[in-house]
C-alpha cells in the first residue's frame, strides 16, 4: 500500500496532509496517535472509507484515489481486512454467516468454495465449535477473533486495525497480538492504529502520526 | 441467510408483535369511522341541505362524492302563495303541483297556482307541510322552464351525514354565492359522541403513529450502526439500502399474515 502526497479531509480536519508512505504486505506497523478521534479519522482513510481530496493511494499496483465509490468498496473488499475497536458483529446473524456475509455476492466463488473457505479460518483459529452461535453469546476476545477470521475470509494484502484491544484481560490481548503478528508469516501486512504501542517488540515500524508518519 | 437470520432474532419478533397490534388498532379506528357513520346517517334519515347556483353546475353537485342525491328545484313567485321553492317530485305528471300547507294554507286540491314569471298555470293535486315550505312540480314541467344559465335549486341527501361539513365545504367551491347560501335542514348533531369518539380516535391514531415511529426509528438506528461496519466491509449504500428495505418488509409480511388471517376469522 503506497500513500503519495495524500490530502485527506474529516469533517473539516486535515488527515494526511501531503504524506507519502509505503506499507509492505507481511509487515507489522503501529501508527500511534494522541487522540481516539483522530485514530479512528486515520482508520477510515487508511481503510479508503472517506475520500481522498489530493494524491494518490496505490494498492495492489493500482492508483484507487480516482476510483468510483463502488469501485472503492471492491478495493476494499479485495484488499484490506478491518478489526474495528467496537468489535462490530452483526447481532442478527450467528458467527458462520457473519463471517459469511463479508464474502459478499463474489460471483468467481461458488458457494460450496465460500463455505469451505469459512470452515477452513474457523477450524484455524480454533472457532468451528462457535459456527452456530450469536454475537451476544460470546466474550469480547471471541468476538474479536471472529473479526479477525472475517477480516481474513476475503484473503486481504492488509489487515487494519483500531485498539482492537480495548477491555481485553492482559493474557487475551497478548493472544489476540499474536494472532495479529502470525499474519505477518501468511503475507499479510497489519496496520494497527493504538495511543499506546502494547507489544513493541512485534512490529517491524512505530509511527507516530501528527499530520504525517515520523 | 437473511430471512432465516431476521426470524430467529426475538427483537424482530417482537417487533412484528408490535406492528400487528398497530394494525388491529387501524382495523378499530375503522371501525369506529363507520359507527359514527352508521349512527349518524340513522339519526338523519329526514335530514337534506338546500342551496342555489346555477343550473350548469348540476354534473358537478351529482359528482361531490358524498352526496347521495340530488332533487332540482326553483325558487320563484306563485299566484297566490308569494315566494317558494318548487322542486321535481318524480310522482307528478304534466302540470301537477304538490302545494306546501306552510304557504298554500286556504288551497285545496284541484285549485290552480300561477308560476307568476312562467305565466303557467299548475293543478294542486294534493297537499304536504314540511320544515322549509317546499312546494313540488313535474320533472317534465321543470325541464321545460330551466334554462342553463338560470340559478337552480338544489336539494341534496347525503351518503354520509358525519361528514356534513365536507360536503358544506364542497359545495361552497363550486359557488359563487359566497358561503352562508346553504341550508342544512333537519340536521341531528350529538356533541356527546361526537367529543367522545374525537378523543378515542385521537388517542388511537397517536399510539399508532408513536408505535410506527418507534419501530421504524429503532430499525433505522439499528441498521445505521450497523451501516459502517458493511460499508467498510465492501458493501455499496445500494447494497445496504435493499437489506433494509428486506427487513422492513419481513417485518410487515411477518406482522401481516397472522393479522390477516385472524381478521378473516373474526370479521368476515
Amino acid at each position: 500500500m503506497r500513500l503519495e502526497r495524500i490530502y485527506s479531509i474529516i469533517e473539516g480536519v486535515g488527515i494526511l496532509k501531503e504524506v507519502s508512505f509505503t506499507f509492505d504486505v507481511g509487515k507489522f506497523y503501529y501508527i500511534l496517535v494522541e487522540t481516539e478521534k483522530l485514530g479512528s479519522y486515520l482508520f477510515d482513510t487508511l481503510g479508503l472509507v472517506r475520500p481522498i481530496m489530493e494524491g494518490k493511494f496505490i494498492i495492489g499496483g493500482e492508483d484507487v484515489s480516482g476510483y468510483s465509490y463502488k469501485d472503492k468498496a471492491k478495493v476494499r473488499r479485495e484488499n484490506i481486512g478491518f478489526i474495528f475497536k467496537n468489535i462490530l458483529l452483526d447481532d442478527d446473524f450467528n458467527v458462520f454467516d457473519n463471517v459469511m456475509l463479508s464474502l459478499g455476492n463474489e460471483s468467481n466463488l461458488k458457494k460450496e468454495e465460500k463455505e469451505k473457505r469459512v470452515n477452513d479460518l474457523l477450524k484455524e483459529y480454533n472457532m468451528e465449535t462457535y459456527k452456530d452461535k450469536y454475537p451476544k453469546e460470546l466474550s469480547l476476545y471471541e468476538k474479536q477473533k471472529i473479526s479477525l477470521i472475517r477480516a481474513l475470509v476475503n484473503k486481504p494484502k492488509f489487515v487494519i486495525a483500531h485498539e482492537p484491544t480495548e477491555l481485553f484481560r492482559e493474557n487475551e490481548e497478548k493472544e489476540f497480538y499474536n494472532l495479529l503478528k502470525g499474519l505477518n508469516d501468511k503475507g499479510v501486512g497489519v496496520i494497527l492504529i493504538t495511543r499506546r504501542a502494547k507489544f513493541p517488540k512485534y512490529a517491524s515500524k512505530i509511527l507516530e502520526y501528527d499530520n504525517k508518519f515520523m | 441467510m437473511i430471512i432465516r437470520n431476521f426470524l430467529k432474532n426475538k427483537i424482530n419478533l417482537i417487533y412484528a408483535l408490535i406492528v400487528f397490534i398497530l394494525f388491529w388498532l387501524i382495523v378499530l379506528i375503522v371501525f369506529l369511522d363507520n359507527r359514527r357513520t352508521i349512527y349518524y346517517n340513522e339519526h338523519n334519515e329526514n335530514a337534506y341541505i338546500v342551496f342555489e347556483d346555477n343550473y350548469s353546475k348540476y354534473d358537478r353537485v351529482k359528482n361531490i362524492d358524498i352526496i347521495d342525491n340530488v332533487i332540482l328545484g326553483i325558487r320563484t313567485s306563485t299566484k297566490p302563495g308569494g315566494n317558494n321553492d318548487i322542486f321535481i317530485s318524480d310522482k307528478l305528471n304534466g302540470n301537477e303541483f304538490i302545494a306546501n300547507s306552510g304557504i298554500f294554507f286556504d288551497e285545496k286540491v284541484g285549485d290552480t297556482v300561477t308560476l307568476a314569471r312562467y305565466n303557467i298555470e299548475l293543478v294542486i293535486v294534493d297537499k304536504v307541510s314540511s320544515y322549509n315550505n317546499e312546494s313540488y312540480m313535474s320533472e317534465k314541467l321543470f325541464d321545460s322552464i330551466i334554462d342553463e344559465s338560470d340559478n337552480t335549486l338544489y336539494m341534496v341527501t347525503l351518503n354520509d351525514w358525519s361528514n356534513l361539513g365536507e360536503c358544506v365545504s364542497e359545495i361552497n367551491k363550486l359557488s359563487l354565492m359566497g358561503v352562508n347560501h346553504v341550508r342544512v335542514n333537519g340536521y341531528f348533531e350529538d356533541t356527546n359522541y361526537d367529543t367522545r369518539y374525537y378523543i378515542f380516535r385521537t388517542i388511537l391514531i397517536g399510539i399508532v403513529l408513536i408505535g410506527f415511529y418507534f419501530v421504524f426509528k429503532s430499525i433505522y438506528t439499528h441498521e445505521k450502526d450497523k451501516s459502517y461496519m458493511y460499508y467498510c466491509l465492501g458493501f455499496t449504500k445500494g447494497e445496504l439500502v435493499r437489506w433494509g428495505i428486506l427487513k422492513v418488509l419481513l417485518l410487515f409480511v411477518l406482522a401481516f399474515l397472522p393479522f390477516i388471517l385472524l381478521y378473516r376469522l373474526i370479521l368476515l
